[in-house]
């Protein structure tokens, strides 16, 4: 007698797993693509970022030298703010103040063998993108002229000033 | 109608290989689901095994700066106290010396004398009864390339402020420099 063939059945697991196959490999593909898929056409270009950081402690100024990294903390994860292209330039600290005659005068810090304020600035050669017109270090951190920011290097943290942001052609 | 005995065992057979190939391929399919998930992680999430940002261990020493605090503070911390991170309660570290100084504040002196250079220069005058205490602490740290050191996962940076817990005293201060033992770090 001629036995009837018996077709393969394929249960549920069977086609769970395959789905989990399936979602796995677009999750891949997806993952691959993510930056093209939302951000058409964006992609990282140089920048230059100037910034400034008032009464700094000397000590801590004298850490910031040509290709130190700056990061800023977003959450649990370190965003890139560049390398400084140099060291940063300091200058005694001061404060605009005014005199008993109601005068807009200038006072700067004095050096003392404890502690020697500066004014620094530098600047940052970092990657990022423009959307909408506003800058985006690391396609994700929003930098504007005038923003106060906490960075840090590895050894230090600081409450820079955005003072620039030039594409470098 | 009947079967033979040998067409029992021959069918029996078959549906032994069939289960085999279905294990097998149930195997198959598992194997790729966990390496899918395991490459998803590695790429969706900051658990990266191969990424690049090793740590180590390393002793530092760092100077707390305790400003504008009592004369007592001083005679309240010693060598050898521990120094605890308030926020986590996570020791981190160990005084290994302590200095103390006039608490000075800065003023703005608007006299000839206060002018150098056609700019007025800010004057510091101590304050009566302040001090300014500086602590060198000591720690083993874990160093991570890029991001820095921590201790007991506390970051330990110049410039940053810490809530800080003695054995006999509380209060805030200022990480003012940082040193790994073997050098100082740049």
């Amino acid at each position: 007698m001629k036995e009837k063939k018996k077709g393969r059945r394929i249960g549920l697991l069977d086609v769970v797993i395959v789905l989990l196959v399936l979602f796995a490999v677009v999750g891949l593909w997806q993952r691959r693509h993510l930056e093209n898929l939302f951000t058409t056409d964006e992609v990282l270009e140089r920048y230059t970022v100037t910034f400034e950081i008032k009464k700094v402690r000397s000590t801590t100024g004298e850490l910031l030298k040509k290709d130190t990294a700056f990061y800023v903390k977003e959450g649990e994860e370190l965003i890139s703010l560049g390398v400084l292209e140099q060291d940063v330039a300091a200058s005694a600290a001061s404060e605009t103040l005014r005199d008993a005659e109601g005068n807009v005068v200038t006072a700067v810090y004095p050096e003392d063998k404890n502690e020697y304020l500066w004014d620094v600035s530098g600047v940052l050669v970092c990657e990022g993108l423009e959307r909408d017109g506003a800058f985006l270090a690391g396609g994700k951190t929003y930098l504007a002229y005038n923003k106060t920011m906490l960075a840090q290097t590895e050894t230090a943290d600081l409450e820079i000033v955005i003072k620039g942001i030039e594409k470098v052609n | 109608m009947s079967f033979k005995k040998s067409d029992l065992a021959t069918k029996g057979a078959d549906a032994k290989k069939r289960r085999r190939l279905f294990v097998f391929l149930d195997i198959l399919l598992l194997v790729a689901i966990v390496a899918a998930v395991f490459f998803l992680i590695l790429l969706l999430t900051p658990l990266n095994p191969f990424s690049g940002n090793k740590s180590e261990a390393c002793e530092i020493t760092y100077t707390i700066e305790l400003a504008d605090v009592d004369k007592e503070v001083y005679t309240l911390l010693q060598k050898g106290d521990t120094v605890t991170d308030a926020e986590t309660g996570k020791v981190i570290g160990e005084i290994v010396t302590v200095d103390q100084r006039e608490y000075a504040e800065y003023v703005f002196d608007q006299t000839e004398s206060a002018r150098e250079d056609g700019r007025y220069v800010m004057v510091k005058e101590p304050v009566a009864n302040r001090y300014t205490v500086t602590l060198t602490v000591r720690a083993t740290a874990e160093y991570t390339e890029g991001e820095g050191f921590e201790v007991e996962r506390c970051r330990i940076a110049v410039g940053r402020a810490y809530a800080l817990h003695f054995p006999r005293y509380a209060g805030e201060g200022e990480c003012i420099t940082l040193k790994r033992v073997e050098g100082e770090v740049s």
